[in-house]
């Protein structure tokens, strides 16, 4: 029998998404149950029969637990079959521009039966804590923001922006890059396709070269998210011991019922949120089998130093938590305060409240998370933040940043407590800083003149008046 | 949560005013209304199944499922599985069952079955659960009928000086005759209990439907489970922790839980070389009694 994808658009709250209901799904892409042993709880994102990468918990009954995630397998081991259905997604809606429907519905056709929820978002090349997506979850570690209900997000919207690769790190071709950046200098990037599994998280199933090349030419790296929807909404004006679920959520969105169409609302109600691929006992047996490969091609050092810039997971929760925060309101958290006009602004813990609102203004405004943040360390009386707030500034290289910390380093010793700790540090790294942007200017400076030798080299030999005709004659700039 | 890839289940009332949806939540459309009451597992106080009903309890309603508007046995046995899967990860809620032999899925958690299980497949007999019945109801009546024999003994003993009187002089009489009526209770009493306990399959089929199934049994490492072979798919066990002891009779191994038998495991499903192995394996794991 064929796989059916009925699919809508939707705007709701101003966000506008794909509402699709797959039925009789093939049931290569998706998340299953595997646990290994009583009482244990492990998740396995699997694509057709290759377990990609497991997620499991310490305590199976906590949905607040993140979640040790490990990359098992790579996409690269799929058929062909899945490999190209993947691979057009993202080139036909973000280069062909063929829409959100007919450019998804091939990958939506490999899922399993059920309503998904599909968007565009800006996401987030990193693992939430500052490292390279493509290879940070080669050792199973737990990962911050990988937990199923997130108490700094509650139950506000937000996008799953941080990315679990799928195709490992050994399938990374440099040579890519070069091509890669000169389409995004042309303006001609395409996009990926990702699939959220897991709290932040999303399964980055197709654009990994394109990631990369994204963060190395500080642009955006933008995606068509596919989210299950599989949650559900309980209505707060309730009687708490008489709540009456009302929606149906996935992170991006809550859907009100009524707003669902009887068919739709009856397959999310049928379907579970497990289902078994016909590929179950192979992906199990790979993923007890599998040995984990670590790969000997090494990414250009500045992916990392970029993704060690990027938000990270707090932020982003913040950010997505906090709809807004007012001059006033600041003003009160600075005065040591946690309301403002008998409301609370954030949270009735202060340490929470300001940590939350250093996250939030560090997505949402860089110039006055600085003031602010640096607000906080001249404060004496707030020194219960001092830490947290120092550690955050620790990895921003701002001016204004190196003078506080220059002159905290300055007046006290490493050893006098951790913010001279900390600002010292920070003076090392301000240094090491300094020395890979000089090296980096010397080194474009050496480009930019063998270029110019060389265009001249080409000038003299074919006897070309000026410089910009033997560009244009090297093929380097259109001409006009 | 356990048997959580079976699919959802809808059934229709008979009266076709109740259309209900077991599966991940519990759903209920009412008739003339498109907007369905959705309940997670976790909002359910109390579930009750009974012969021929399933009375679900909610925070707002009571729901009664009647088991004759579900099409087919294994339906059936697909609801009662999703929903004891979701009452194993959902403590706050209440939970009781008429009689069975295969053990409740509540206690069952998600785990891969190892390849070196032991693994069967096949429906229990009448004869061995009766038989086995029996000799459990022996084990247990033991002290019951050595406290009904002396009672008996003097109560007959009691009742002949009160009728026949002259204690002293009919002693010799008295001692034998209230000995004999003593044993006799007791053995009336033993027996009417076995014949209730040789009935126990019949009673069990009544209630279970599941009893006529093809059952799998497993016993590994992590633990052992007995289900019904159309809705196992081997990614459940019940943990040895579970269990307190297990008996050996003649047809079958018997593990229990609080003193109440929790999983049965016929003999004869084994070939009889194995069965020793076998026993030595459960009685590794727990004490034979």
């Amino acid at each position: 029998m064929n796989t059916v994808v009925v699919s809508s658009t939707m705007n709701i709250d101003g966000r506008e998404f794909l509402l699709a209901d797959v039925s009789r799904g093939m049931g290569q892409v998706g998340v299953l149950k595997s646990n290994s042993a009583p009482g244990s709880d492990t998740d396995v994102f699997y694509v057709e029969s290759e377990p990609v990468f497991s997620m499991s918990k310490h305590n199976a009954f906590d949905p607040a637990a993140d979640k040790l995630i490990a990359q098992v397998s790579g996409i690269e081991k799929c058929s062909d079959y899945v490999k190209t259905r993947l691979s057009v997604v993202g080139d036909n809606f973000f280069l062909f521009n063929q829409g959100l429907a007919r450019s998804v519905t091939p990958v939506l056709e490999l899922l399993t039966e059920g309503l998904y929820v599909v968007h565009e978002s800006k996401m987030i090349p990193s693992d939430g804590a500052g490292n390279f997506f493509w290879n940070a979850y080669n050792i199973r570690h737990e990962v911050a923001g990988s937990a199923d209900k997130n108490s700094v997000i509650g139950d506000a919207n937000f996008s799953p922006c941080f990315l679990i690769p799928c195709e490992q790190a050994a399938s990374y071709q440099p040579k890519k890059m070069s091509v890669l950046s000169e389409k995004i200098e042309k303006g001609k990037i395409s996009g990926g396709v990702a699939y959220h599994v897991t709290g932040m998280f999303s399964a980055l199933l197709d654009g990994h070269h394109t990631a990369t090349a994204c963060l190395l030419n500080d642009k955006d790296f933008k995606c068509l998210v596919i989210e299950p929807l599989n949650d559900v909404v309980y209505d707060s004006e309730e009687n708490p011991g008489k709540k009456k679920i009302i929606a149906l959520s996935c992170p991006f969105v809550k859907i009100p019922i009524g707003d669902l169409p009887e068919n739709m609302l009856e397959r999310f109600l049928v379907t579970r949120k497990y289902a078994r691929p016909a590929t179950y006992g192979e992906i199990k047996s790979k993923a007890a089998k599998s040995v984990k490969t670590t790969s000997k091609r090494a990414f250009p050092a500045a992916v990392y130093e970029k993704a060690a810039q990027l938000p990270d997971c707090a932020m982003a929760e913040s950010a997505a938590g906090v709809n807004n925060l007012s001059e006033e309101q600041l003003g009160a958290l600075l005065a040591g305060e946690v309301k403002y006009d008998d409301k609370i602004i954030i949270s009735s813990n202060y340490y929470s409240s300001v940590t939350t609102a250093c996250n939030y203004l560090q997505t949402a405004n860089f110039a006055r998370f600085l003031t602010f943040a640096l607000d906080i360390m001249r404060n004496e009386g707030l020194s219960a933040a001092h830490k947290y707030v120092a550690e955050r500034l620790l990895n921003i290289m701002h001016p204004s940043v190196h003078e506080y910390f220059a002159s905290v380093a300055a007046e006290k010793g490493e050893t006098d407590g951790f913010v001279p700790e900390i600002a010292h540090k920070y003076i090392k790294r301000w240094e090491e800083h300094r020395e890979i942007k000089r090296h980096e200017e010397e080194a474009e400076m050496h480009a930019r003149k063998k270029r110019h030798e060389t265009l001249q080299a080409v000038s003299e030999t074919r006897g070309i008046a000026t410089l910009e005709a033997a560009v244009r004659d090297i093929g380097n700039i259109p001409k006009k | 949560m356990a048997f959580e890839s079976l699919p959802g289940v809808k059934i229709k009332s008979a009266d076709e005013k109740q259309t209900f949806i077991i599966a991940d939540f519990f759903s209920v459309y009412e008739k003339g209304n498109e907007i369905p009451d959705i309940y997670k597992w976790t909002d359910v106080i109390s579930v009750t199944e009974n012969r021929d009903v399933f009375i679900i309890v909610t925070n707002v309603k009571t729901y009664r499922i009647s088991k004759a508007s579900v099409p087919d046995s294994l339906t059936l046995l697909t609801v009662r599985a999703i929903i004891e899967g979701a009452i194993a990860v959902s403590p706050g809620v209440e939970y009781s069952f008429g009689k069975r032999i295969l053990p409740p899925k509540t206690l069952c958690v998600g785990c891969e079955i190892p390849t070196d299980a032991y693994v069967a497949t096949g429906a229990y007999a009448e004869k061995e659960v009766n038989n086995s019945n029996v000799v459990l109801l022996s084990a247990g009546l033991d002290r019951i009928i050595w406290t009904i024999f002396p009672l008996a003994t003097i109560a007959m003993f009691a009742i002949l000086s009160v009728f026949w009187g002259d204690v002293l002089n009919n002693l010799i009489k008295f001692i034998p005759i209230s000995l004999f009526a003593g044993g006799a209770v007791a053995m009336v009493f033993y027996l009417v209990c076995a014949f209730g306990a040789k009935t126990l399959y019949g009673r069990i089929l009544r209630d279970d439907p599941a009893l006529l199934e093809e059952i799998t049994f497993v016993v590994c490492d992590e633990g052992f489970i007995a289900a019904e072979s159309g809705i196992y798919d081997f990614s459940e066990i019940i943990s040895w922790n579970e269990s307190a002891y297990f008996i050996e009779t003649n047809h079958v191994y018997i593990v229990f839980k609080n003193k109440k038998a929790v999983f049965w495991l016929p003999k004869r499903l084994f070939p009889k070389d194995k069965h020793s192995e076998l026993s030595d394996f459960i009685a590794d794991r727990l004490q034979q009694r």
